[in-house]
């Protein structure tokens, strides 16, 4: 996996790992890979993993299992919560950067709308291509 | 004892030139730390005063012991091998290090040696400068040490090699055991760091968790490393 | 803390490589001495004994040297260095390393001398009876022969422990000065600390010799003081360089 220098790894292991959960292919009550492991699949430092863990099972994203390890939590509700804090970090991104451009909020919708359809657009050209 | 390097006051002068003067820097256990600086910045000389192959004035404790002999079994360094022959088959080399040192574990050592994809009935002086730097790493990753100093350790080497020698360095450093890796080219090794010491101007520059860098300023090891040196030349 | 067993099997191998490689070196230069003869003329009587014993010298002068560089070696490079032993340990170990190898040397000679004397045996012994002086019981010709045997060694260690000396004040004083034309200063430095050290040996020595003038009316006591003293000196000069190794003497940087 390739970092991002400027943020912090842990972090970008929490997204790394949110993600998967999201696309399912970590689906609830699945056990994680053994700490290491994981730091050697990411090339990353054990302790920097160790600390996104730990952060993601305060959290409640994940349960440790004496022993036994890290599983994805089996609570729906929480990850379905996750599923929509990550939409809105996503929104808040894109919300504040255009109103950084001076675009009203009715504007900020008009123009969403008006760049999906293009897309959808663009997209359905390339598969008949 | 949660330290597992307390440097004290330590002074270093070769040939009537200072090269490090009143450093203090302490190490904790469990760490993967950079130790960055330009080329002659001292990093090798600090690395060689811990060892002991270099005498240097102040105290040098690890894990809490100052004997200097004693640091010798808590430390696996990269030495660069001058002690054979250049006709030392890189086995019998091996063998060396397993009647010497206590702690080498043959094991780890034929694990590495198929993971870094060497041959050791090849002899040393038949090596490229990056196969044996990885026969150096990989007779330094078999001790089971406290503290382990890689010198430069992706010097020579390419790009694939690289890689391994990083997984290598996650896959077999042992937990509680804290490794310092020097090199002046960070990126490939920033994301693997707990901590970066950088060594400017006779002393130690700067000793951050790499995290807190990039929490606290918003830019990689990198750019914080190179905007040590820009800020320098504008107050020269 | 590694074995004293440990650390003489790493010093001993290749020096028992070394130390073989010159015995079959010495082995073939013999063999073709003495072939050229049979092949250029006939073998004269004491020729296989000649032959062995003018070759013996330089091949014994060649360990030497081979055990000293060996010796030196250990001193400067990380590889021995770093072996977690304290420097009296890894001194005294590496001299009795070169020091056993040199014996292994020497007993191969004694076999060489043996069978190439008993070939010749003969004319050995009309050497032998040619030889007029003092008349020696076969127990004072074998108290000699012991005692020449006894101080060649001793000055063997003596040769080791001065050359060490001398190699170990030089590494530590080049720490302390300036790093401009290094090969001269070199030159100078080591110049001026054999000159000294010889010296400083030498008048020792003198004194020692002095001493056993006047406690014996010379002969064999005088004889066993004079190997005393070489070995007090020898080690003298041995604690000197663990402490020059503890204190100062750095290894070849990376």
């Amino acid at each position: 996996m390739k970092f991002d220098d400027k943020v912090p790894i842990y972090y970008q292991i929490k997204n790394y790992l949110y993600h998967e959960m999201m696309t399912g292919a970590l689906k609830p009550g699945d056990k994680l890979p053994a700490v290491r492991q994981l730091a050697v699949d990411l090339t990353v430092n054990v302790n920097t993993v160790q600390r996104a863990l730990g952060e993601m099972i305060t959290e409640g994203i994940l349960e440790s299992q004496r022993g036994k390890g890290n599983f994805v939590t089996m609570d729906e509700q929480r990850i379905t919560q996750l599923k929509e804090q990550l939409v809105m970090e996503q929104l808040e991104r894109v919300y504040e950067q255009l109103h950084a451009l001076n675009l009203t909020d009715e504007q900020i919708i008009a123009s969403l709308k008006q760049y999906i359809a293009q897309r959808g657009q663009r997209d359905d050209q390339r598969v008949s291509d | 004892m949660t330290n597992v390097l307390a440097i004290n006051q330590l002074t270093y002068k070769h040939n009537l030139k200072t090269i490090l003067k009143d450093v203090d820097l302490t190490l904790e256990t469990g760490k993967i730390v950079g130790l960055l600086g330009e080329n002659g910045a001292g990093k090798t000389t600090l690395m060689r005063l811990i060892t002991g192959s270099a005498k240097g004035s102040g105290t040098i404790a690890v894990c809490g012991d100052s004997v200097a002999t004693h640091h010798k079994s808590h430390i696996s360094f990269t030495e660069q091998l001058r002690g054979f022959k250049p006709n030392t088959r890189i086995d019998r080399v091996a063998n060396f290090y397993r009647t010497v040192y206590p702690d080498f574990d043959g094991q780890r050592f034929e694990e590495l040696i198929t993971f870094l994809q060497i041959d050791t009935s090849l002899k040393l002086g038949a090596l490229s400068k990056g196969m044996k730097e990885k026969v150096v790493i990989a007779l330094t990753l078999a001790r089971q040490a406290q503290l382990y100093l890689l010198d430069e350790p992706f010097s020579g080497i390419d790009s694939m090699s690289r890689k391994r020698i990083i997984s290598s360095i996650i896959k077999w450093k042992p937990e509680d055991a804290t490794m310092v890796i020097s090199d002046h080219y960070v990126s490939e090794i920033a994301p693997i760091l707990d901590e970066v010491v950088i060594v400017k101007d006779q002393g130690i520059y700067a000793h951050k968790p790499s995290d807190a860098i990039r929490e606290e300023f918003g830019i990689g090891i990198e750019a914080y490393y190179e905007s040590l040196y820009e800020r320098g030349v504008k107050h020269d | 803390m590694t074995s004293f067993g440990s650390v003489f099997k790493v010093m001993s191998k290749d020096r028992f490589r070394t130390t073989s490689k010159v015995i079959l070196a010495e082995l073939a230069v013999i063999a073709v001495t003495l072939l050229w003869s049979v092949a250029t003329r006939e073998v004269s009587s004491g020729e296989f004994f000649g032959v062995t014993a003018s070759w013996s010298g330089p091949a014994f002068l060649a360990v030497f040297i081979f055990m000293s560089v060996a010796n030196e070696h250990v001193y400067t490079r990380d590889t021995y260095r770093l072996i977690p032993v304290g420097e009296t340990k890894l001194y005294t170990t590496n001299l009795l390393s070169s020091f056993v190898m040199y014996l292994y040397f020497g007993i191969v000679q004694v076999v060489l001398y043996t069978i190439t004397a008993s070939i010749d045996a003969d004319f050995i012994k009309g050497i032998l009876d040619g030889i007029t002086g003092p008349e020696y019981t076969n127990l004072e010709a074998g108290k000699i022969v012991i005692g020449l045997l006894l101080m060649g060694l001793a000055m063997v260690i003596l040769g080791w422990t001065t050359i060490s000396l001398v190699h170990l004040v030089v590494s530590a004083t080049n720490n302390f000065l300036p790093n401009v034309s290094r090969r001269a200063i070199n030159v100078v430095l080591y110049v001026v600390v054999i000159y000294l050290v010889v010296r400083v040996a030498g008048f020792m020595l003198h004194e020692v010799n002095n001493l056993g003038g006047i406690m014996s009316t010379g002969g064999q006591g005088q004889f066993i003081l004079n190997i005393v003293g070489i070995l007090v000196i020898a080690v003298i000069e041995a604690v000197i360089n663990i402490f020059l190794l503890k204190k100062w003497v750095e290894t070849i940087p990376n």
